[in-house]
């Protein structure tokens, strides 16, 4: 067996790449068999380079076979192995036992950082290789546990540990640490929108998605990225899984607990917010996966677009697909979405007039239907306040993220109690029966529930949405039942209750 | 009569002038050249005219009307409208779809197409009201303050005219027919001009001096400056209605001309129920606005309730946050209460995030 | 005419001269086979090299580099593949160029290329 290892990427998950190098006589040629030509040429040329940097002058000739040779290799990563394997086949480093070898080459021999750590280290965990990573890489790899990691900076390190005179670097888990993030907008922060602040509260406790109507200005965007920090952290579980999509795409790594925040934009294209291309790379509603994703100006985003996160939202994972193979990535997100009003943006606005005509703006309304609203649990408005308002709000302190954050973890579990059992892990979560037979409501709920239905001519799947969210407000009250108190509230989120079309 | 009515430039002072140089019916249905000559029609519509004779138009015409339940009103009739009496040009013709002309006179409220949603409520209220006072709403059937002064009536169980200046045989705005049908089943639909009329511009000014004359009072709800509501009102001044006008923000272009009839004279209207009792000459406790939507009976108001609906009813606009603070309310205790009032209709978004009463829920 | 002869035969011995100063170990000269020549044959760090002496003198058209052309270039290959075989070696080698420029005050001057087929010959 050969003992110089690489590998190479298939969705999130990192396949086992052996190298074989033979080196005969002739005159000198590197050949690698198993990587598309355009590849080759420019891999070679940095593996010769960075070897002749270390006074390695190869010669003859040298094949290089990289095995198995169906699967289709990119090739960055694999410019260390090949160096190692030659060095090894000339006798200048000696490799013991089957390793993993993972990195890019500088021309000056430096080995820089690569996408794909993450999940290579995982590998290596599994077959017990030890593992080589860039030093750039040494981040994600120290949060992986149970590997046995080096890092390398320069490839004469390697070299050196490798022929036994020098030691590199391992890596200990758990004590690299990586930049900060942007600071995100604690709830304390905002002014006023209480109502919209008690929607994210439910919408965090019971993983409902939200809706968010308001006109430009109104503050959607700085209260949707407050969610993310009311969410529970992640656990050890959904840290790994977070980790290993942004590993493979090669992104930095957030300090760990925090949920993802990922904004697409109505122009993005549908390969890069579900995934795809050429490497079959994860899309951004991965990126967000057990995080947030915001979809703002919802209204112009395109039905293909639209549709194509429909199966993601309902299954929690999407499938990317090409000639080459198909791959599936992880994608549940908590979904928030942002619109105005009506098209000039300004409807019921109390200082800007509006400028639409009442054809417009049922124009516009009739954009909000579809597969992504009929996912959506809570409709709440969010005010444009005027100056005078948020002056009155000047010195006081309303409530800390962090104090919301405890209510919404207590509500957790008390979902997870109640649920877990069913395969289930929040209200959002449950489907039609099961809320039916399991959702309890007194009497004189079942009443208030009938008779308003009928005024608001709530749907089927309507009520449903508000028994969802009023299981989860008494969730988060700390009660039993469900009573009118929380259906009455659960109507407050209703889709088009507060909203100044309907006349 | 239909015949020259159709032509379209005539109304009913030409009998007058019929009488006067001697010409009979006969002759002018029959087409001779003498009677039109004498009547002053130019070419253009002679020819019309003489075609239409030809083809037996008029007998068609009224066959049509039959098979569509359109009611054929001619100038003298006993049905005829009185009140139309006193226009200046009161039409030869009239064309209804409907239950019937309501007896009395009513009150027209009118207003521009492009109104808000805070004029197009107050449009709604009012004639809500006034349909709580039995009294007729007037309108001209479009879209905006009209298609919502209707829907207030109706609502409320009450009779509505709606004078359209189309064809009676054709819904313009295509979303009003069944908000038309709603109107024709108490109400009536009524128009001057022939059936299959398109809707065309010059036509509207035409049916604003119809509204003007069924009314006693008009009521211009909202209305920019060069509008066909505020000919409607000027109209209306001339017939010797009473104007009076809804006063609107002064930043808004959208109530300039209303405003400015406020200024001209009319009599600005700032309180409904009090309008109503001087419309009906009754107190205006006595007929609270009966919305489809309301409390039941047996469920009156929590406590919680009364106070947030008292609170938007002295202020408007108001946050979740406005309303906690002065209530002394936490928020989600204010979302509750206005999920259920929104849920009855007693709360109505005024835009996002926004609330407030409705108008005639705070009298 | 001769003199260019002798200018190639005076460039041969002056390559070979100033090769073996570098570490050459020269092996042979003008080999001639079927399909060619080499000018020189030499071993250096475990490697064969075939040298291709070019002489030329400045103020010509083309530096004497440059007239190793893509044929040419097949040619020693060939050529050079073929003594490998001749010989028996099986290890790698190589191909250089020495190019020798006389000056106008006629002093010679001595520039090696290396293994000249690097990146060109594909496998």
């Amino acid at each position: 067996m050969n003992v110089v290892n690489g590998v190479t990427l298939r969705g999130i998950e990192a396949l086992k790449v052996e190298v074989e190098v033979e080196m005969t006589g002739g005159l000198f040629a590197i050949s690698v068999v198993g990587l598309p030509d355009a590849t080759v040429k420019e891999a070679r040329e940095r593996v010769r380079a960075a070897l002749r940097s270390l006074g390695l002058s190869v010669k003859g000739r040298v094949a290089v076979n990289l095995a198995p040779a169906d699967i289709p290799k990119e090739g960055a990563l694999i410019d260390l192995p090949i160096a190692i394997g030659i060095a090894h086949a000339m006798g200048e480093v000696r490799v013991s036992r089957p390793t993993i070898f993972m990195g890019e080459l500088a021309l000056d021999g430096r080995v820089r950082r690569v996408r794909g750590a993450v999940p290579a280290a995982l590998l290596a965990r599994k077959l017990g290789f030890p593992l080589f990573i860039p030093e750039g890489n040494a981040g994600e790899v120290s949060l992986v546990k149970g590997v046995t990691a080096w890092k390398v900076g320069h490839i004469r390190d390697l070299f050196t540990h490798l022929q036994g005179s020098s030691q590199l670097e391992p890596i200990i888990p758990g004590e690299e640490s990586e930049e900060n993030p942007e600071p995100d907008p604690d709830l304390s922060d905002i002014k006023g929108q209480a109502a919209a602040k008690r929607a994210l509260e439910i919408a965090a406790a019971g993983h409902h998605n939200v809706l968010m109507t308001g006109s430009p200005g109104s503050g959607k965007t700085l209260l949707a990225r407050a969610l993310k920090d009311i969410l529970p952290p992640l656990s050890d579980e959904e840290m790994m899984e977070v980790l290993l999509v942004r590993s493979t795409v090669g992104l930095p790594l957030h300090s760990s607990r925090q949920r993802p925040f990922r904004a697409i934009h109505h122009t993005s294209s549908t390969i890069s917010v579900c995934g795809g291309g050429t490497n079959l790379r994860p899309g951004e509603i991965s990126l967000a996966h057990r995080g947030v994703l915001f979809l703002d100006e919802f209204t112009e985003f395109r039905r293909d677009l639209l549709e194509s996160l429909r199966q993601p939202l309902e299954d929690g994972f999407i499938s990317v697909s090409r000639a080459s193979g198909s791959v599936t990535y992880p994608a549940r997100v908590l979904l928030v979405a942002a619109c105005n009003p009506c098209p000039c943006g300004f409807l019921g606005d109390p200082q800007e007039p509006c400028r639409c005509s009442p054809l417009a703006v049922e124009r516009y309304r009739r954009k909000m239907s579809g597969p992504i609203l009929d996912r959506i649990d809570l409709h709440v408005t969010v005010p444009r306040l005027t100056p005078d308002e948020l002056v009155q709000f000047g010195g006081q302190v309303g409530e800390s993220s962090a104090d919301v954050r405890q209510r919404v973890l207590r509500a957790r579990e008390v979902q997870w109690r109640r649920w877990g059992p069913l395969g289930f892990q929040c209200n959002a979560e449950l489907p039609e029966r099961a809320l039916r037979r399991q959702v309890k409501i007194d009497a004189e709920g079942r009443r208030f529930l009938k008779d308003v239905a009928g005024r608001v001519r709530l749907s089927g799947r309507g009520i449903s949405r508000v028994l969802k969210v009023a299981r989860t407000i008494a969730d988060l009250a700390g009660d039993e039942g469900l009573s009118t108190v929380h259906l009455a509230e659960a109507l407050a989120f209703r889709e088009g209750g507060d909203l100044p079309w309907n006349r | 009569m239909l015949l020259l009515n159709a032509t379209g430039g005539f109304d009913a002072t030409v009998l007058e002038a019929a009488d006067d140089r001697g010409v009979s019916w006969e002759d002018v249905s029959a087409g001779s050249g003498t009677a039109l000559d004498a009547l002053g029609l130019k070419e253009a519509p002679r020819e019309a005219l003489l075609g239409m004779v030809s083809s037996g138009w008029c007998d068609r015409e009224v066959d049509r009307c039959k098979k569509k339940g359109i009611e054929i009103i001619f100038f003298g009739e006993a049905r005829y409208p009185s009140m139309l009496n006193d226009l200046r040009d009161p039409p030869l013709v009239l064309y209804t779809r409907g239950k019937g002309l309501p007896p009395g006179d009513g009150v027209a409220v009118v207003g521009t197409r492009k109104c808000t949603s805070y004029g197009s409520g107050c449009a709604y209220d009012l004639a809500s009201m006034l349909a709580g006072a039995g009294v007729t709403v007037v309108s001209g059937g479009a879209r905006g303050i009209d298609g919502a002064a209707h829907r207030g009536s109706i609502d409320s169980g009450g009779r509505t005219v709606a004078v359209i200046g189309t064809g009676a045989d054709i819904f313009y705005p295509v979303q009003h027919a069944s908000l038309f049908e709603e109107i024709m089943e108490e109400g009536v639909l009524l128009g001057e001009f022939p059936l299959g009329t398109p809707p065309r511009p010059w036509q509207f000014p035409r049916r604003n001096r119809l509204i003007a004359g069924l009314c006693s009072r008009c009521v211009v709800v909202e209305a920019p400056r060069k509008s066909g509501a505020v000919l409607t009102a000027r109209l209306a001044l001339e017939t010797g209605r009473e104007v009076w006008a809804m006063p609107g923000r002064i930043t808004d272009a959208v109530c300039r001309g209303s405003n400015a009839l406020i200024s001209d004279g009319a009599m600005p209207l700032v309180d409904l129920g009090e309008f109503a009792a001087v419309v009906s000459g009754r107190q205006g406790e006595l007929f609270p606005p009966i919305p489809r939507q309301g409390l039941p009976a047996n469920s009156p108001l929590t406590p919680e309730e009364a106070e947030v609906l008292r609170i938007l009813g002295d202020h408007g606009d108001m946050t979740v946050d406005n309303i906690a603070t002065e209530g002394k309310m936490s928020a989600a205790a204010v979302l509750r209460v206005l999920g259920v009032l929104s849920a009855y209709g007693l709360a109505v978004p005024s835009g996002p995030g926004r609330w407030g009463s409705r108008a005639a829920a705070g009298a | 005419m001769a003199k260019h002869i002798d200018l190639g035969a005076a460039g041969e011995a002056l390559a070979a001269k100033e090769l073996s100063r570098l570490g050459y170990r020269l092996v042979d000269a003008n080999v001639r086979m079927k399909m060619g020549e080499l000018d020189i044959v030499a071993e250096e760090d475990g490697e064969m090299v075939v040298v291709e002496v070019r002489t030329r003198t400045i103020g010509r058209m083309l530096p004497p580099e440059a007239t190793v052309g893509p044929s040419k270039i097949r040619k020693l290959v060939r050529t050079g593949t073929a003594y490998m075989d001749r010989i028996g070696w099986e290890g790698p080698w190589r191909i250089d160029i020495a190019a020798v420029t006389v000056g106008p005050d006629g002093k010679p001057a001595l520039e090696i290329f290396r293994d000249i087929t690097a990146g060109i010959i594909e496998p």
